[in-house]
């Protein structure tokens, strides 16, 4: 047998309108039973045997391609595709396209186009990124009003949040009423909820990558759209034609402007902005670079009383660079910054507080043969943490300067990702990261026996231990030095053309920590990474999964099963004061959390009514031993149930496009209640009536279930330049008050003790107007 | 009345409501509360001690249950004892002979009830005067509101803790604010009380009462949990650890507190 002679067909794939590169586009060789699919950055590589073959190049939204070729070189080939933005009829997809998402040992991932999220029916006229993958299966929010999601039983903080490559600390505005992402520069979303590949790391729950657009490098053009909320605009074109473009998208929010109108808050203030920039610049075939940018912030006046600002800006260049047709490489340098301001004009102080870090990332992806890529990378974190300066806001007040020690702390990874596979059936992706974090020096507490918090047997009680003396250690010196080991393995099984078994396992390490016992994250929270007494977190988690295609993938069925186990979670002791310590390691206590469930998915591609259905059920705990046969731990060492345990999870999103000028939107939500604790009785204490608790998270919050309905109207184009779009939505549309919180107390009027629930969107309608031009 | 809470803006500009609900609620078991405490008035010789035993209740219930035919007594560091009748069968207990003003020095609680022994210790803490107040008048969250400024100065070499309080016929249950030295250490601070309905002419009581650092830490979070509105961001409610044991059975932990301090006081006239 003579050995056939390849050859390796590289390129991108864009958008033809625009040029904007495509992410996850299927290249398929029917006769070959092959095919790839286009990576972050849209370029693919596959090798080939010499021969005539039919190509073809798909997308969901766009137009199919598909083209005959004579391949007898090594080539490189750009496809430009072409988006189908009206459906009318049931359109048949050709061929098995996504067979090779059944191929890939990847599982656990769902990614959203921005036109799907765009679709959903948006919370006061805002499209909403964190809200849309809060109906994906596996993810629910962290309470109405609150920011953050949950992914698997996993806490806010567990997730990884990029925007494009950069890693944000804080996703929301206004408290979590809204996401800090303006739908008009994101281009498309991806999250991992488990077999998390070895080139993301740090965070143990999920990786949620948002890419940004590259902005149009054929024409200028604009959008945006008004809201009764916010409004937002968003420009993009070349910088040179084919070669280079810019996008600049802007939002704020405008409710401020309407509170002068309400008397009692007239001198109130909340407002949110958002920027995005990105630049990018094709060199040559080998060579190109994006530079991008946000600036977010929040701001709230309240009434002189109290001021308040936060948020994100983030900086970034990136280099592709080709070595050659298989191997493709990517340079990130980032620079992300947090910042929070408080001035509590009420108690005389101000407060600053922030996050600075610098990160390096080189990646490359090696596609060896038609069978088998490695990717391997490294990546350099140096954190600057601050957690915060409080000084007096005015002269002669009773305020002393306070700072609080600044930490930092250096986190690197080197990583590989082996794809190939064992038979034309099995797939796998073997992949290893060795993770490192250095906790440098600072002022550091000593105590006695190394126990910065003790134990008070007779009273039963978790006290903060006196330290012994403070060590001032220099910057240059190591504190404390990690390593883990974090394998990855993930292997898919291909039983029949249209179905595939896969399962996976995977090792993370988490070395930060939001210190937080309230519910959800707020803004202030502080972050606190691992050292001397804080170990990091580790994760293990399994899951397995069935993956079938219905009809050419006109449906799609996923059933995933998942189980993890989280080591060095931290727990409060009671009443833990967590702003303002220096000490933090004087109320923590370290424990473990479990999570596992059952993940349903089903959800339909193509034609007028397209949208899914996702089930989820599981469990998520948490349990706190005491240090000794004689401490009780938190909850009496008990497993109880995190915040983030939602039995039942159910979620539906339909689109539907009734003619070319209507389209119909839903989707309904139902989670069961948040664990809370509620009191079995109450004694009488300096006057007040105060509630005896049971024992933590054993009740539950009344169910959530809300139903959402948007309808939007585009007016039939004639020979018009700039074309608009209404979208008329009605958030919550039965009214039902979901309850964000039930707390127990006295009402101060009467006396009486009460349940006293609060809830925050009751129905909503809304208009948006988009236009674009 | 208002209290200070971040989120009312939030709520007011997102619809957000409050309303109480029904829910069902489990019985509570027996348990013992322990309200214990002796307070000798600065620059007097006004002094109020009591030990007040009560039992826990349904929440919803407003009721009081006296726990009655206890033996209550104090000891000291020198094991002088100081032993304590009950008032009427209403729970209500008193020293026979007064508890002596002696600062700093270490006092120990001893109940029998139902065969079982509760014990507390507490140092005699001291406080700082009240020197002056300071009234203001602010638009709080709308309204128009009264501020007053209950000032005093912190001994510099030492850690100091207190509790300040306000009473008036205005105010159906005290207002309180609990101090602590880490942002004033030897310099002047001050207690605060917000309200709209303090008109001319009202009455207030401020006092402060000397905390022990296991006080500060009880009576901060009795405070933080019982007087502050709630939201998503405050942690979820614990119960309140007091530094009263079960002599007899470690496991049956009574609640409440035993505090024994010097109060300063004023009382004030609105203007």
């Amino acid at each position: 047998m003579i050995a056939q002679e390849k050859i390796t067909l590289s390129g991108y794939v864009t958008d033809i309108t625009t040029n904007e590169t495509l992410i996850g586009v299927s290249i398929v060789f029917p006769k070959l039973k092959q095919g790839t699919v286009t990576n972050d950055y849209g370029f693919y590589s596959i090798t080939i045997p010499k021969g005539n073959y039919k190509i073809i190049v798909s997308y969901l939204g766009f137009n199919s391609y598909d083209e005959s070729v004579k391949f007898d070189s090594n080539q490189t080939k750009n496809f430009q595709l072409l988006s189908s933005t009206v459906v009318l009829e049931e359109v048949e997809v050709v061929d098995n396209v996504e067979s090779i998402n059944l191929k890939s040992p990847q599982m656990s991932v769902n990614t959203l186009s921005i036109k799907t999220i765009k679709n959903m029916p948006a919370t006061l006229g805002e499209v909403d990124i964190v809200k849309s993958i809060t109906l994906l299966p596996g993810v629910t929010n962290a309470g109405e009003g609150s920011s953050g999601f949950n992914v698997r039983g996993g806490a806010a903080d567990q997730n990884l949040i990029l925007l494009d490559e950069a890693i944000l600390f804080n996703s929301s505005h206004l408290f979590g009423f809204f996401s800090v992402f303006n739908p008009d520069a994101i281009k498309d979303i991806k999250l991992y909820k488990g077999g998390i590949p070895s080139n993301y790391g740090g965070r143990v729950s999920s990786v949620l990558n948002i890419y940004q657009k590259e902005g149009n490098s054929k024409k200028l053009k604009a959008n945006g759209g008004i809201g009764l909320i916010s409004s937002r605009l968003m420009v993009e074109g070349p910088l040179k034609k084919d070669k280079g473009a810019f996008l600049f998208g802007g939002r704020s929010s405008y409710v401020h402007l309407f509170l002068p109108l309400i008397e009692s808050i007239a001198d109130n203030k909340a407002y949110f902005y958002d920027l995005n920039t990105k630049l990018s610049y094709t060199l040559n075939e080998k060579n190109k670079i994006f530079l991008s940018g946000y600036f977010g912030r929040d701001v709230f006046d309240i009434n002189n009383l109290f001021n308040n600002a936060y948020g994100n800006s983030v900086a970034n260049f990136r280099w592709n660079h080709l070595f050659s047709q298989k191997l493709f490489s990517n340079l990130s340098l980032i620079y992300s910054d947090y910042d929070y301001f408080l001035d509590f004009n009420f108690a005389d102080f101000k407060w600053t507080s922030g996050i600075v870090n610098f990160n390096l990332k080189y990646d490359f992806k090696h596609y060896l043969n038609e069978n088998t890529k490695i990717g391997y990378g490294l990546s350099h974190i140096n954190y600057n943490f601050d957690p915060g300066l409080i000084e007096p806001s005015r002269e002669n007040t009773q305020v002393n300067t306070n700072k609080l020690n600044n930490k930092f702390a250096l986190e690197n990874a080197i990583y590989t990702n082996l794809e190939s596979s064992l038979s034309e059936k099995i797939n796998f992706m073997l992949g290893i990261r060795l993770s490192n974090f250095i906790r440098l020096g600072q002022p550091l507490f000593v105590y006695k026996n190394n126990k910065a918090v003790l134990y008070n047997p007779s009273l039963q009680i978790y006290e903060s231990a006196v330290p012994l003396r403070e060590e001032n250690y220099s910057k240059s010196k190591v504190l404390k030095n990690f390593f883990n080991f974090e394998p990855r393995f993930s292997v898919s099984f291909q039983s029949k053309e249209n179905e595939s078994f896969k399962l996976s396992y995977n090792r993370m390490t988490q070395y930060l920590h939001l210190i937080s016992n309230t519910n959800a994250p707020t803004p202030i929270d502080i972050w606190a990474p691992s050292g001397r007494f804080i170990d990091p977190q580790l994760l293990d988690q399994f899951a397995i999964g069935y993956f079938k295609s219905i009809q050419n993938n006109r449906y799609n069925i996923s059933l995933e099963v998942f189980y993890k186990n989280i080591q060095n979670r931290l727990d409060y002791i009671d009443g833990a004061e967590l702003i303002a310590n220096n000490a933090i390691e004087q109320v923590l206590l370290s424990g473990q959390s479990e999570a596992n469930g059952v993940e349903f998915l089903i959800r339909k591609n193509s034609g007028k009514l397209t949208g899914w259905i996702a089930y989820t059920l599981s469990r998520s705990l948490q349990q706190t031993l005491g240090r000794t046969q004689q401490e009780i731990g938190i909850a009496n060492g008990s497993w109880y149930f995190t915040p983030f345990d939602k039995t039942h999870d159910f979620s539906l999103t339909a689109s539907y496009q009734s003619n070319s000028s209507w389209r119909l939107n839903t989707n309904f939500l139902f989670q069961s209640g948040q664990p809370i604790t509620y009191p079995n009785g109450q004694y009488n204490f300096m006057n007040f009536s105060i509630p005896n608790y049971e024992t933590r998270n054993t009740s539950r919050l009344p169910s959530y279930h809300r139903l959402d309905l948007s309808a939007s109207y585009t007016p039939k184009k004639e020979q018009q330049k700039s074309n608009g779009e209404w979208v008329f939505s009605v958030f919550n549309v039965y009214n039902r008050r979901n309850a964000a919180s039930l707390r127990f107390e006295q009402n101060p009027e009467t006396g009486q003790n009460e349940a006293i629930r609060l809830s925050i969107f009751g129905i909503i309608p809304s208009v948006t107007y988009n236009f674009k031009f | 009345m208002n209290r200070v809470k971040c989120f009312f803006v939030v709520s007011m500009i997102f619809f957000c409501c409050e309303d109480p609900i029904e829910v069902e609620l489990n019985e509570p078991k027996l348990k013992l509360v322990v309200e214990a405490s002796v307070n000798w008035i600065k620059e007097t010789n006004q002094t109020e001690q009591a030990v007040i035993l009560s039992n826990l209740n349904p929440f919803f219930s407003n009721a009081k249950t006296p726990v009655n035919g206890a033996k209550v007594s104090f000891s000291d560091e020198n094991a002088k004892r100081y032993l304590f009748k009950e008032i009427e069968n209403s729970g209500r207990y008193v020293p026979i002979d007064t508890i002596p003003y002696t600062l700093n020095m270490q006092f120990t609680l001893h109940i029998e009830y139902n065969e079982e022994n509760f014990e507390a210790t507490e140092i005699f803490h001291s406080v700082a005067s009240i020197n002056r107040i300071e009234q203001e008048e602010l638009n709080f969250f709308g309204e128009q509101a009264l501020k007053f400024e209950v000032y005093s100065f912190d001994p510099e070499d030492e850690e100091n803790y207190s509790l300040f309080e306000y009473k008036s016929s205005k105010l159906k249950i005290p207002e309180y604010n609990v101090y602590r030295d880490d942002f004033t250490n030897g310099i002047e601070y001050y207690g605060i009380l917000v309200n709209s309905d303090f008109i001319e002419g009202d009455t207030i009581q401020f006092r402060q009462y000397g905390l022990s650092s296991r006080g500060f830490s009880y009576m901060n979070l009795l405070v933080l949990q019982n007087a502050q509105q709630g939201g998503p961001f405050l942690p979820p409610p614990v119960n309140l650890n007091g530094n009263i044991f079960n002599a007899t059975n470690l496991e049956n932990k009574p609640l409440g507190y035993f505090r024994i301090s010097e109060v300063s006081q004023l009382h004030y006239v609105v203007r």
